[in-house]
């Protein structure tokens, strides 16, 4: 995981399975992370992430929470059709703005 | 008929390790990778329920997995525990319903597996542990 501080954006670089034992190495790190910067926008990028199962769903809710709590925004990134899929059947996106490098380029895939 | 049987410790280092053997066994089949996707997430809903509800997370106990495809290729997963067991099922299936909320759990994981397979099956009693069985139908690729 890569955390990257910019301009009142914190970006969060994940890559690989996000399973429950990884979630259970990153989630404290993560969390005093974003209490420690507070950023308005926190990007959650998930361009990497080969897996993610329910543990993921309860992971970026909490999440949500978190920045919610000081008035913050989580966004979405780059999320590869799989995530898409374990994500849309939690309904995370009727709450979250998701967005994606290859839209903004104007490419639809 | 095919049939393996795999029996694990209920660590959380072993989950990646169960559903990764799970997939290996389907390779013969030449799935595409999106039903892969689908089957490698059904086993590891299973698994981590196992682990963190069954086993209430203290790293110990068996998980005894098995997997079959019959002839007419419909795969039968089967994920066993012999922990603490579900009181009350139908509540346990209910999208985000969870009694982690301490761990975080988004209560989806049952809700997951419905989704991926044709039919799931749980079966527990409180104190009895907790039998998962999910069924579908497998097409070869290409």
């Amino acid at each position: 995981m890569r955390s990257i501080v910019s301009k009142n954006v914190h970006t969060f670089e994940f890559s690989g399975e996000m399973d429950n034992l990884r979630i259970s190495h990153l989630k404290n790190v993560v969390i005093q992370l974003i209490d420690q910067y507070k950023c308005p926008v926190v990007q959650f990028d998930f361009k990497d992430v080969t897996f993610i199962d329910s543990t993921g769903i309860g992971f970026i809710l909490a999440r949500y929470n978190q920045i919610n709590a000081y008035k913050g925004e989580l966004i979405l990134k780059n999320v590869t059709p799989f995530v898409r899929k374990i994500l849309a059947i939690s309904g995370i996106f009727q709450i979250m703005k998701v967005e994606n490098d290859d839209l903004r380029n104007g490419v639809l895939r | 008929m095919n049939q393996m049987t795999l029996i694990f410790d209920a660590k959380s280092e072993n989950e990646s390790f169960a559903r990764t053997s799970g997939i290996a066994f389907l390779m013969p089949w030449n799935l595409s990778v999106e039903m892969m996707m689908e089957i490698k997430t059904v086993l590891a809903e299973g698994i981590v329920n196992a682990i963190l509800h069954g086993y209430q997370n203290r790293q110990e106990g068996k998980i005894k997995l098995e997997m079959s495809v019959d002839d007419q290729q419909l795969l039968t997963i089967m994920i066993e525990d012999h922990g603490v067991g579900i009181d009350d099922v139908v509540l346990a299936m209910t999208p985000m319903y969870t009694t982690r909320q301490d761990l975080e759990r988004s209560g989806m994981g049952f809700t997951i597996m419905d989704t991926f397979l044709d039919a799931l099956e749980v079966h527990s009693k409180k104190g009895e542990g907790c039998r998962i069985i999910g069924r579908k139908q497998l097409k070869t690729y290409g």
